[in-house]
């Protein structure tokens, strides 16, 4: 009896170290077959070039680079305030009734798969920007607003969490000094949330950047720097989800260097997250 | 400086104006899914192969597919995550090896599926030489739906009052019995919960699929066999422009699916919030 | 080293139990004081004192229940038919269908009343339904909750009072056939009518069973046990028979407790 409690201890054991072994065998994958033609071309060549051609040999992904930030920029500026005011109505003024209709409904937007997003941006929105503003319609707007649509459920549900965590003697110290609830939220209820908040907001962002199915439908995914917001842009998941299909030998590989490039940053703003979300738990 | 009480009431005004601007947006969604989506909708949409590409003919192999894949992904990653989950909660008191675990499942929830794509064309088809198909995609999906169900669980068993497992220890059970036979049915709709989740994301995934489980279009016959899911039919056939009509009918049923599964969750999540108070 | 009485039921040495503290700017604390104490066969031993005395950490010592917490740590020793329950030899398991234990609030197991019952002699390898069948009614007889329950045997236990909880849970502990029964505070949570009625059981499991009722209710200790034994502080400050612990104690201490003037 007591020796089959050691096996099933160890066998749980081996089991648990699955999600940190995944992640190992990623990192190790991604690297493995990107790293090489990051030697040859050098990292600095390879992240500030500015032509794309592989049938050339021409690995430079800053056009790329740009294009991910401008639509992530743009989402955060059309998401964030939504998902935030979300939020706040949520945890501090809304009614029983209202919050169970309003949080199914955002979990339900978190559900819907990107492509579904991406394309009713390919229907509606891009012929919108075509008839409203000109040009092709495949934009950097375009993402911007899908993308925005797409990050809210992920910056409510945290920030709401987070502002949930608060303990009600906080607000009940503001109300009994005579402020308003809402000054009561910006004064004492939203500082002591601001750690959960800003890991709500940098999750939400790197959601953003490594959304790939949406962004391929509407971006244009021509191989520029975006300078206004109704250019076509191509994103580092677009780049590597369009060409993977025929890529071979280098221009494999510089697909899965345009990995490297994106799993760094995501995890570091993944860990950027993490280490904020966990100070304001230590505090 | 404006006064408090206007100051108040406008801000009541725009929160309340940003959750209906929420919910609006979803309901839209939906509701132009559903209106363009319902006249390609028929019995034989949903119970034909594609045909001439997708261009006409319907949506039954990547029904099949769908489901295969994310049966078969549920089936690994379940017993994973929940051993996983299990491990951390009753067999370790916080230390740097749990950290450990959970710094791996919190990275790999932030991953892409785009990198979870590459990884698993790497490992599985290319390396481990599966080839494109349904054992490889499940085998990628299950890495990605992971940290889903070791969060979920975890959440559940650690709702379990602490006074049964001493009521059970106490009765002479062993650990593991008592985690099989109080633990683990207390917290069963915590867990179903977490692993309805997952089939949720492997139904609605796209990025990850193309590059494992390939796009064939003939219904599957084994996992060893391509085939294309849902989510990928309708990206090709949307996105190449063959047929919208098709488009908004695979985007239909998907988008039903997706419906039904969080439906579900929400209700299970409500009894199981209920049974608790 | 054996026991010069063989009557001794459970023998304990110098026992100390520290709770360790779990981070540097925690405190240890000390449960359990080096205490040294008989239990006779066959008798009820109330045991009493304030709160933070250290009889619960007993109760859970001698059933090893303290070692699902991992900060405990324990010195001294415990014998159990003057064999040491501390021996690395010795199953746990097997020591716990021993030495039953019936805790302060009615834990029953989100089963059904019969499995409730069922769960200890299954675990033991019982099976076979008509003796399970018997078993169930036996214990349910024993802890005078037969004629409540018995058309119901197969509804949720969560449904039943909470003096019938509590009961249930003594039946669950008899349907062992354990040698010890330890309660600790049973009816802290109890209205006085099912208090009385569990008061009734432990008279009746006297014959059969050695018991250790741990209470804060001097008045209780004072029906219900043969012998008494004073705590404070997780020191043993005065054991004797009932009687004499209540009508003339020798500690100034045990008297103050017992009169009310502190704890």
């Amino acid at each position: 009896m007591i020796e089959q409690e050691k096996w099933i201890k160890f066998i749980l054991m081996l089991i648990a170290c699955s999600a940190i072994s995944a992640l190992a065998l990623i990192t190790f994958f991604i690297f493995w077959e990107g790293l090489p033609v990051i030697w040859k071309i050098g990292l600095w060549d390879f992240i500030s070039g500015l032509k794309w051609a592989p049938t050339k040999g021409k690995f430079g992904i800053l056009p790329m680079i740009v294009g991910s930030f401008e639509v992530t920029f743009g989402a955060m500026i059309l998401g964030v305030p939504l998902a935030l005011l979300c939020a706040i109505y949520l945890a501090e003024f809304a009614s029983p009734r209202t919050r169970n209709i309003l949080k199914p409904a955002i979990e339900v937007l978190a559900g819907i798969p990107s492509v579904v997003y991406g394309f009713i941006g390919m229907m509606v929105i891009v012929p919108f920007l075509r008839n409203t503003f000109g040009g092709s319609g495949f934009s950097v707007a375009g993402c911007s607003i899908v993308l925005g649509i797409m990050i809210l459920p992920t910056i409510t549900s945290i920030s709401f969490d987070a502002l949930m965590a608060i303990p009600r003697t906080y607000r009940e110290g503001s109300l009994a000094l005579g402020a308003t609830p809402w000054q009561t939220v910006k004064m004492v209820v939203l500082p002591a949330a601001k750690s959960g908040i800003v890991a709500a907001v940098i999750l939400g962002m790197g959601r953003a950047i490594g959304e790939t199915m949406a962004v391929i439908m509407i971006a244009g995914n021509s191989l520029i720097i975006p300078l206004t917001p109704f250019d076509p842009v191509r994103t580092l998941t677009s780049n590597i989800a369009l060409e993977m299909g025929y890529a071979t030998g280098d221009h494999r590989q510089a697909l899965f260097a345009t990995g490297i490039i994106l799993f760094v940053v995501i995890m570091c703003l993944n860990s950027l997250a993490n280490w904020i979300a966990n100070k304001a738990v230590a505090k | 400086m404006i006064n408090p009480k206007i100051e108040q009431r406008l801000a009541l005004w725009l929160l309340k104006a940003a959750a209906g601007i929420t919910v609006m947006l979803l309901g839209l969604i939906i509701l132009y899914i559903v209106i363009r989506g319902v006249p390609a909708i028929s019995w034989s949409f949903l119970w034909h192969n594609p045909e001439d590409m997708g261009r006409s003919g319907g949506i039954f192999s990547s029904v099949i597919g769908t489901f295969m894949l994310a049966g078969l992904s549920i089936c690994i990653a379940t017993p994973l995550g929940v051993g996983t989950a299990i491990f951390l909660t009753e067999y370790t008191t916080e230390s740097w090896h749990t950290r450990i675990i959970r710094f791996g499942a919190d990275c790999l929830s932030g991953i892409p599926s785009i990198i979870f794509g590459l990884f698993g064309f790497v490992l599985f088809v290319i390396v481990l030489d599966f080839g494109w198909c349904i054992l490889s995609g499940a085998l990628t999906m299950c890495f990605m739906i992971l940290p889903t169900i070791i969060r979920t669980t975890e959440e559940a068993i650690k709702a379990v009052p602490f006074e049964l497992r001493e009521a059970s220890f106490s009765l002479g059970a062993t650990k593991w019995q008592t985690i099989t036979k109080v633990v683990l049915p207390e917290s069963l709709a915590g867990i179903i919960t977490g692993v309805v989740l997952g089939v949720g994301r492997c139904v609605g995934e796209t990025a990850v699929v193309i590059f494992t489980a390939g796009s064939a279009l003939a219904t599957p016959t084994s996992i060893f066999d391509s085939s294309r899911t849902m989510a990928v039919h309708f990206y090709i056939i949307s996105r190449e422009g063959i047929s919208i009509s098709n488009a908004f009918g695979t985007a239909l049923v998907l988008v039903v699916c997706i419906l039904l599964i969080n439906i579900c969750t929400y209700w299970m999540m409500h009894r199981y919030i209920r049974k608790k108070h | 080293m054996i026991s010069a009485n063989s009557s001794v039921c459970v023998e304990i040495r110098d026992l100390w139990v520290r709770y360790c503290p779990k981070n540097r700017w925690e405190k240890e604390t000390i449960a359990l004081n080096g205490l040294t104490m008989n239990i006779m066969k066959n008798e009820i031993l109330s045991i009493i004192g304030p709160a933070h005395s250290g009889k619960t950490t007993l109760l859970r010592a001698i059933n090893r229940l303290t070692e699902l917490h991992r900060n405990v740590k324990i010195q001294g020793d415990i014998l159990l038919n003057q064999a040491s329950i501390y021996d690395p030899q010795v199953n746990v398991v097997e020591l716990r269908r021993k030495v039953g234990m019936v805790f302060a609030r009615p834990v029953v197991l989100p089963k059904s009343i019969f499995e409730n019952i069922a769960y200890g002699p299954r675990l033991k390898g019982i099976h076979h339904p008509a003796e399970l069948e018997k078993i169930v009614e036996s214990s349910l007889q024993a802890a005078y909750l037969w004629n409540e329950v018995k058309d119901r045997l197969h509804q949720p236990a969560l449904a039943l009072s909470g003096g019938q909880q509590q009961r249930l849970c003594i039946a669950r502990v008899i349907a062992l056939q354990p040698e010890i029964i330890m309660f600790d505070e049973p009816t802290s949570a109890l209205d006085p009518i099912s208090t009385g009625k569990i008061e009734d059981t432990l008279h009746e499991l006297k014959t059969q069973y050695t018991i250790i009722l741990v209470t804060n209710n001097t008045k209780q200790a004072a029906r219900v046990g043969t012998q008494s034994a004073f705590f404070l502080m997780g020191k043993l400050i005065e054991m004797g028979s009932t009687e004499q612990i209540f009508t003339r104690p020798y500690a100034k201490k045990t008297e103050d407790y017992i009169t009310g003037r502190f704890g």
